[in-house]
C-alpha cells in the first residue's frame, strides 16, 4: 500500500491574493492536486462598461499595485487601437522606461522578499532582514531605485494616471531625466550583486515540458511592449487574433478562468519570455544568464526566478539607454491624432512582469467602452501551475508532507501569482482518504 | 524627486477602486488642494507602503493615511507612530495591502529605518468591496480626517524645527 498524505498550511504569505493548494494522496494515488482560486471575482470589465474610453488606463491601473504600469499600458494601446491612434516615438520610449521601473519594480520585490526566504532558510523577509540584513536593504534599495523610474516618468510610484491616448499627461523635466540617469549607473554595481546573491542557488529539480507563449516586440527588442503572439510550438498570432493563442475556460474549483493554447496548458511570465527570445537580451542580462546557469532551453517552473533576475538586469540597462535617448530631445512630445473618431474595436496587448497581459475593448460612437475583456497573467499560468504539481508530487512522496507541502509552496511562487493585490494568504490543504477536512488549518499537519 | 528635499511627506496610500481603501488617497488629495505649508509634498504610493521606508531611510518625516482596521466605527480614525509596538506585533492584518503596513514596519524594525519619523492616520472602512467610489460613512467623515492630517503634517513639521535648533 502506497502512502496517504494529509496535510494542511494555512495561512502562508508570499503570494498575491487567496489561494489553496488541495492535494488528495490515497494509497500512493494522486486524487485530487488543484490550486483553488476561492476571492470574489472583482469584474473590472464591469468597471469600464459606459466610462469614457480615455479614462479606462486611470480605471485599470488600479486592478493590480504591482502590475499598474502594465495595465496602463495595455489599456492605452487598446484605446489607441480602436480610435487609430499611432503615439510618436518619444512617448513609446517613455512608455516603455516606465514598464522598465515595473519589471525592476515586481522582479526585486519578488525575488527579494518573497523567494530569497526560501534560498536562504527564512520563514519570511522579517527573520530574513534579522539573519541576512545586507539581502533585504540591498533590495529596498533597488526597489527604492525602480520606484524612482516610475515617479520620474508618470509622477507617481505605481498606479500611474498619466497615461493619455496619443501622447502623456506629464513630460519628466531634462534635469529629472539626468537625475534619474545617474541614479541608475550608480547602480549597477547592486544590480550585479543581486546577480551574484542568486548565482548559487540551488532550484528544486522538475522537468516538465509545457507550450510557452510572449508578445514579442515588433522592431525586435526584448518583448515587454507587446506585439504577435508567439509560441514555442512554433506557432505566431497577431494579437486581435489572441483567443486562438488562448483560450479561457471554468473550472468548478477556482474562480478564476483558467486557460489552455493548443495542446494544454501554458506558460507565460520570465520564462516564457527567456525561451522565446533569450537572444534578445542586452551583453550583461545574458552575462547574468550565464552565471544563473540558465539553460535557454530549461523546462523548469522553478527557473521562473533566475529569468526574473535576468530580466531586472535586462530592464535596469535598457532604462539606461532609454533615459539617454530621452535626454537627446527632453522637450514634451505632442499627442499624436485621433483618425477614427467614431471608435471601433481595439486590442492592447503588454508583457507585464508575470506575463502577457491582453485589454480588448469595443468603443461606441458616442467614445464610450461597450465591451471590455482583460486576460491577465495568472489566469493563463494556473492550468500550468497544476500539471506541474500533478509532475511534481509523486517524485516527492518520500519527504514529509511538511517537506512536501513546503515544495508545493515553493512552485506556486515560483510563477510569481497575483490572484489579487489586496489580500495575501495561500492555504495548503491535503486531504486523507479522499474526504478534505473542513476545519482547515489543523488538518494533519505534517 | 529625492525625500531629502522634503521636510515632510505625506503618502495617500491605497485603491480608490477598492471601495474604502481609497480614503487614504481622497484625504490626502484635498489635503493637497489647499496651500501647503512649504516643505510639505503629497505622494500616492498606491498601494505599496515599502515607498514610505525608503523615503525614512533618506530622512523624511512621513504621515502616512490609510485604511486601517482598527476596531472602531466606519470613518473613525486613529492616530500612532509608525514604531508603536502595539500594533506592529499584532497577529491579524490590520491594513489591507499585499506587502501590508505592518509587515513594512517590522521590516523597518529589523533594519533599523527610524520608524518613529512617521504618524499613522489609520482610518476604519466600511467596505472595501471592489467598486468605484467612498461609502456614505466615509465620505461624511472627509472634512474631519483632512483636519486631523492637517495637524499631524504641522506636529511632523514642528518635530522637524525642533531638531533643527
Amino acid at each position: 500500500m502506497g502512502k496517504s498524505a494529509s496535510i494542511n498550511v494555512h495561512h502562508v504569505t508570499r503570494v498575491e491574493g487567496h489561494g489553496n493548494i488541495v492535494v488528495d494522496l490515497v494509497d500512493g494515488e494522486l486524487t485530487r492536486c488543484d490550486l483553488e482560486i476561492v476571492e470574489a471575482p472583482r469584474f473590472f470589465e464591469a468597471l469600464l462598461r459606459g466610462r469614457p474610453a480615455e479614462e479606462a488606463p486611470r480605471i485599470t491601473c488600479r486592478i493590480c499595485g504591482i502590475c499598474s504600469v502594465g495595465h496602463a499600458t495595455a489599456s492605452i494601446q487598446a484605446v489607441e487601437d480602436a480610435l487609430g491612434i499611432r503615439p510618436g516615438p518619444r512617448t513609446r520610449k517613455l512608455r516603455r522606461l516606465n514598464m522598465c521601473g515595473e519589471w525592476f519594480q515586481s522582479h526585486v520585490l519578488h525575488v527579494a522578499f518573497l523567494v530569497a526566504p526560501d534560498a536562504f532558510g527564512a520563514p519570511s523577509v522579517i527573520p530574513l532582514a534579522r539573519s541576512h540584513p545586507e539581502v533585504v536593504r540591498l533590495a529596498l534599495r533597488l526597489k527604492g531605485l525602480a520606484n524612482e523610474i516610475c515617479y520620474t516618468v508618470s509622477g507617481r510610484h505605481v498606479m500611474p494616471i498619466s497615461y493619455l491616448p496619443g501622447g502623456t499627461g506629464r513630460w519628466p523635466t531634462g534635469g529629472e531625466l539626468e537625475r534619474l540617469h545617474r541614479l541608475l549607473v550608480e547602480a549597477r554595481a547592486d544590480v550585479d550583486a543581486l546577480v551574484d546573491l542568486f548565482a548559487g542557488i540551488e532550484w528544486p529539480e522538475l522537468r516538465r515540458e509545457c507550450e510557452c507563449l510572449a508578445a514579442l516586440d515588433e522592431d525586435g527588442a526584448y518583448p515587454m511592449m507587446g506585439g504577435p503572439i508567439h509560441s514555442s510550438l512554433g506557432r505566431t498570432w497577431p494579437t486581435h487574433r489572441y483567443r486562438e493563442a488562448v483560450e479561457e475556460y471554468l473550472v468548478d474549483h477556482s474562480a478564476a478562468k483558467h486557460a489552455r493554447g493548443r495542446e494544454g496548458s501554458i506558460r507565460v511570465g520570465a520564462l516564457a519570455r527567456y525561451r522565446l527570445a533569450h537572444e534578445l537580451l542586452g551583453w550583461r542580462a545574458q552575462r547574468a544568464a550565464d552565471a544563473l546557469g540558465l539553460d535557454p532551453e530549461t523546462t523548469n517552473p522553478f527557473h521562473y526566478n533566475p529569468a526574473q533576475v535576468v530580466e531586472t538586469v535586462q530592464a535596469h540597462e535598457e532604462a539606461i539607454s532609454l533615459v539617454e535617448e530621452l535626454l537627446e530631445d527632453p522637450s514634451p512630445e505632442e499627442r499624436a491624432p485621433v483618425t477614427r473618431a467614431r471608435g471601433g474595436e481595439g486590442f492592447g496587448v503588454a508583457e507585464v512582469p508575470r506575463g502577457t497581459l491582453y485589454h480588448h475593448y469595443v468603443i461606441g460612437p458616442d467614445g464610450r467602452i461597450d465591451q471590455a475583456n482583460c486576460i491577465i497573467p495568472t489566469g493563463q499560468n494556473l492550468a500550468a501551475i497544476e500539471d506541474d504539481m500533478r509532475a511534481f508530487v509523486p517524485a516527492l512522496l518520500d519527504r514529509s508532507e511538511d517537506e512536501i507541502a513546503h515544495h508545493l509552496e515553493m512552485l506556486v511562487r515560483a510563477y510569481d501569482p497575483c490572484i489579487s493585490c489586496s489580500v495575501h494568504l495561500l492555504d495548503v490543504r491535503f486531504v486523507r482518504g479522499g474526504r478534505q477536512d473542513a476545519s482547515g488549518d489543523e488538518a494533519g499537519g505534517g | 524627486m529625492s525625500a531629502r528635499r522634503q521636510r515632510v511627506l505625506v503618502a495617500g496610500i491605497g485603491n480608490p477602486l477598492a471601495g474604502d481603501d481609497g480614503i487614504g488617497e481622497v484625504v490626502a488629495r484635498t489635503l493637497a488642494a489647499d496651500l501647503l505649508p512649504p516643505g510639505v509634498e503629497v505622494r500616492y504610493p498606491g498601494t505599496d507602503p515599502l515607498v514610505v521606508l525608503g523615503w525614512l531611510g533618506e530622512g523624511a518625516r512621513v504621515l502616512v493615511i490609510d485604511a486601517c482596521r482598527h476596531g472602531g466605527m466606519p470613518g473613525e480614525a486613529v492616530l500612532f507612530r509608525l514604531d508603536d509596538p502595539d500594533w506592529t506585533e499584532r497577529e491579524a492584518p490590520l491594513s489591507l495591502h499585499g506587502i501590508d503596513l505592518e509587515t513594512a514596519a517590522r521590516l523597518g524594525r529589523e533594519l533599523g529605518v527610524p520608524l518613529r519619523n512617521a504618524l499613522v492616520l489609520g482610518i476604519e472602512p466600511a467596505s472595501v468591496e471592489p467598486g468605484r467610489g467612498l461609502s456614505r460613512e466615509l465620505l461624511a467623515a472627509v472634512p474631519r480626517l483632512v483636519e486631523m492630517a492637517r495637524q499631524a503634517t504641522w506636529a511632523l513639521l514642528r518635530e522637524e524645527d525642533e531638531v533643527k535648533r
